[in-house]
């Protein structure tokens, strides 16, 4: 789909309390233009928990549960439980969307439990996790989901430890549909929405979320980061479906051999929360640890796709 | 806020947490901005990236930037392949 | 029809009578029955219902509220540990005014692993806003959770209600139950009905940021739900009688109060042992009654004023104990006769972790009360320490700080 052909209606209206370049806000324009009006929402704490603005008004046009901070899957087993049942009464001619957003802490670290439940039970939902590297909303501390390397308020001097990767713990649960998107790549992001909500049982959407006061960069580069981030390999872009990853946009250039990956530092110069790796000397060591993890991954992935390309060749040989 | 809605809070006859959806839910966030964006028409091809990265939803499908709300990001400038947006210094409002 | 079950499958026939549409629970020691009753009653068609099998209690209940705010039906089941953790969202669901209803099976908390009775986990849960109504029966267990939709759902009121029995003693061992008909309960108990819901055509935000300027009277309004929730407790018992039938009490339960001099006062299944010592006392020449406290939230302090003000003596049996002050019960019994007359008040700790409480103990420390010979303050009269209880006694105390006993 065009970016002509989203829907014009916005479902998070303008004069919210969220940042200057908040990535969240943006993320939630794209993700309630694909789902449309008949979506049930709930918000798990995080940044969205208050950049929908305070009580008694509100910048979200969905119908909305505020939920504590680790009930992400459970809430949404709730719901979809009762929307079954308002269906099966005929109060509701058609199940709507339910859709839960939260961050990366209410995903990666104290909601993974019952996301993961509401997984196994194969709950008829739409997680997102915007993810934005932190406790964005109490002033950025790491969390499962913080870079190794990067600063944050109890990682002053970088994160020692490399992050977990939430969206293949969901792959490994065998949901019907796995995907990840990013900023830059809306067209890319409205399309894995418009699939997701096509599709029942559990789907989970992560987008990679820069959070400009969090990663300490100008609020005008949260679309620029987003894209470095895809470019560098820092954050790739697929859809999983059917038992099948497929690599999708910038990612899958890259895979496919049409654009070369941008080199780390260019991704880790444009924020502050890397700047010590650069300032007051150069930290060759970790600058290499993350290039060498980027080039191994990419490098495996495009050998499997000239493999691929070639075993396709052999089967399509016409027989001598 | 539309009509609609607030008959909807009104029935709600006790005390709850229950916000009802409005533009505007923290004020004119227009008077955040520092830098305001101004628009080339000549140059826009309306290719409309700036309408979808606007995280305040404050650039119409016909590119009218809404200057009650924007609150100055400057994404729609530095992301605006034709150099169409500049952000300029705001003039201070009385 | 009359049935001989346990108070767990009582309680389950409860839900089924109320109609509930969403059951989200997740198995705990004594507890587990429950749910297991449901699902085999929608497994075999006999309840319309759906039944989630969440990873955690903390799940069981963030379902709960999610389910209640679409608007349709919801309980669930849980105790002791599993009511500590969901701690966290017993608040959440009070403070979102949705009705829904939950039974806890009164269960004492570790360590060491303890599936008996007693009030330990209910009365930490004393302050989230909901509503409990304590059992002494099984009939009262089933009779309890019909009404308790009829409570909660109450426009005045809007809170989540939990009904709650004694472990063992109510959830394992079976009574006879008289269980009406499905006609005669959907007579006392309408449709389910609440004040918002999740409307997709009146799109809402529940539950966003509130600032100082608003927030007090959010919790004010709570208040005020549990006070009104006083009548609307009264006018259920009272209909329930009339359109079902079974009474046991409202927000408190009398026995031979009428002419009594002295007063025993509990919840829960002791009250049945209290029956009899209050027999045995009076055969002894003492005028004891009992008042069963059986909303405990809300605190029923107006009726018990009036039954304890004019008497000599009254006795509270705490099964739980409020570390660093004293028995809960005996608190708030106080409190409700603050400046109301010369009633001495006694209590007793015992029974905890599911310890034996006799009628002959009860009867023993009541006469004690009554002649004054009974401290005025919390006392433990079954605790009994023993040589294997202590660690000078069993020869481990000598290898603190050598990295323990290996």
């Amino acid at each position: 789909m065009r970016l002509k052909d989203f829907p014009e209606e916005e479902l998070f209206l303008q004069g919210s309390a969220a940042c200057q370049g908040c990535p969240g806000s943006a993320a939630i324009r794209v993700a309630f233009k694909a789902l449309g009006r008949n979506t049930i929402l709930s918000v798990i704490a995080s940044c969205t928990s208050v950049f929908q603005s305070p009580f008694p008004v509100s910048a979200l046009d969905l119908p909305t549960l505020n939920m504590a901070f680790a009930t992400g899957g459970a809430t949404a087993s709730g719901l979809s439980a009762a929307a079954d049942r308002l269906v099966a009464k005929g109060v509701l001619k058609e199940k709507p969307t339910i859709l839960v957003w939260a961050g990366d802490g209410g995903t990666y670290d104290i909601g993974i439990q019952a996301l993961s439940g509401a997984a196994e039970r194969n709950t008829d939902f739409i997680y997102v996790c915007y993810n934005n590297e932190a406790y964005s909303n109490t002033g950025t501390q790491r969390s499962g989901a913080t870079p190794y390397a990067a600063w944050t308020t109890n990682t002053t001097r970088g994160k020692g430890e490399w992050r977990k990767d939430v969206a293949q713990i969901m792959v490994a649960h065998g949901i019907p549909y796995v995907a990840t998107a990013s900023l830059a790549y809306p067209t890319d992001m409205f399309r894995k929405f418009a699939r997701a909500k096509e599709i029942k049982g559990t789907r989970y959407i992560e987008i990679q979320a820069p959070c400009p006061p969090g990663w300490k960069f100008p609020s005008s580069h949260t679309i620029k980061v987003a894209r470095l981030a895809v470019q560098s390999g820092m954050w790739m872009l697929y859809e999983h479906e059917n038992g099948k990853t497929t690599y999708t946009a910038g990612t899958q250039r890259i895979i496919q051999g049409q654009s070369k990956l941008v080199p780390v530092e260019e991704y880790l110069r444009a924020q502050g929360r890397f700047g010590h790796l650069f300032h007051p000397e150069r930290d060759e060591k970790r600058i290499g640890e993350i290039q060498e993890r980027i080039n191994h991954v990419f490098e495996t992935l495009q050998f499997t796709h000239k493999m691929k390309e070639h075993i396709m060749d052999i089967e399509l040989a016409p027989p001598r | 806020m539309p009509k609609r809605k607030r008959k909807a809070a009104e029935e709600i006859g006790f005390v709850t947490t229950l916000s009802v959806p409005s533009e505007g839910s923290v004020g004119l966030t227009g008077s955040w901005r520092i830098f305001v964006p101004v628009l080339d028409a000549e140059r826009c091809n309306k290719c409309l990236l700036c309408w979808i990265y606007c995280p305040e939803a404050c650039i119409g499908k016909d590119i009218r930037i809404d200057y009650d709300y924007c609150k100055g990001c400057g994404i729609c400038a530095e992301e605006c392949p034709r150099g169409a947006i500049t952000m300029v210094k705001e003039e201070k409002k009385q | 029809m009359r049935l001989v079950e346990t108070g767990n499958h009582v309680a389950a026939w409860g839900a089924r009578l109320a109609r509930v549409e969403v059951v989200s629970a997740y198995p705990i020691t004594p507890q587990t029955q429950v749910i297991e009753e449901i699902s085999r009653f929608i497994d075999e068609g006999e309840m319309d219902c759906e039944y989630i099998p969440v990873e955690s209690e903390h799940s069981a209940m963030a379902a709960m509220i999610a389910s209640a705010a679409m608007g349709v039906r919801s309980f669930s089941a849980t105790s002791a540990h599993g009511l500590a953790y969901m701690h966290e969202l017993l608040h959440w669901a009070a403070g979102i005014r949705l009705p829904m209803v939950m039974v806890n099976v009164n269960r004492a908390l570790g360590p060491g692993w303890n599936i008996w009775c007693d009030h330990q986990d209910t009365l930490a849960a004393r302050d989230t806003g909901w509503i409990q109504i304590h059992c002494a029966s099984h009939q009262e267990i089933l009779d309890s959770i019909i009404q308790a939709y009829r409570i909660s759902e109450d426009p005045k009121v809007n809170l989540p209600v939990m009904v709650c029995y004694d472990a063992i003693f109510l959830s394992h061992n079976y009574m006879q139950v008289e269980v009406p008909d499905q006609e005669t309960v959907d007579r006392f108990l309408p449709p389910f009905r609440s004040l918002w819901s999740l409307d997709l055509e009146h799109p809402l935000t529940h539950g966003s940021v509130i600032y100082p300027d608003d927030y007090e009277e959010v919790r004010y309004s709570m208040f005020q739900g549990l006070e009104n929730a006083r009548e609307v407790i009264k006018t259920a018992a009272e209909e329930y009688r009339e359109k079902v039938g079974g009474y046991h009490g409202d927000l408190v339960d009398a026995y031979r109060m009428e002419d009594a001099d002295h007063a025993l006062v509990a919840m829960g299944s002791v009250a049945s042992e209290a029956r009899v010592a209050v027999d045995m006392l009076r055969e002894r020449g003492y005028a004891f009654g009992l008042v069963r406290v059986r909303s405990y939230r809300p605190f029923p302090a107006e009726e018990l004023a009036a039954f304890l003000a004019p008497l000599r003596t009254a006795m509270v049996i705490d099964r739980s104990i409020s570390f660093g002050m004293e028995g809960p019960l005996f608190s708030e019994v106080k409190a409700a006769l603050y400046g109301r007359g010369g009633v001495s008040v006694y209590d007793i700790v015992t029974g905890l972790g599911g310890r034996d409480i006799t009628y002959e103990l009860i009867a023993e420390n009541a006469v004690a009360a009554a002649e004054g010979g009974l401290e005025p303050r919390t006392t433990w009269p079954s605790v009994r320490i023993n040589e294997h209880h202590l660690l000078s006694k069993r020869g481990v105390e000598g290898l603190r700080g050598k990295g323990g006993a290996s």
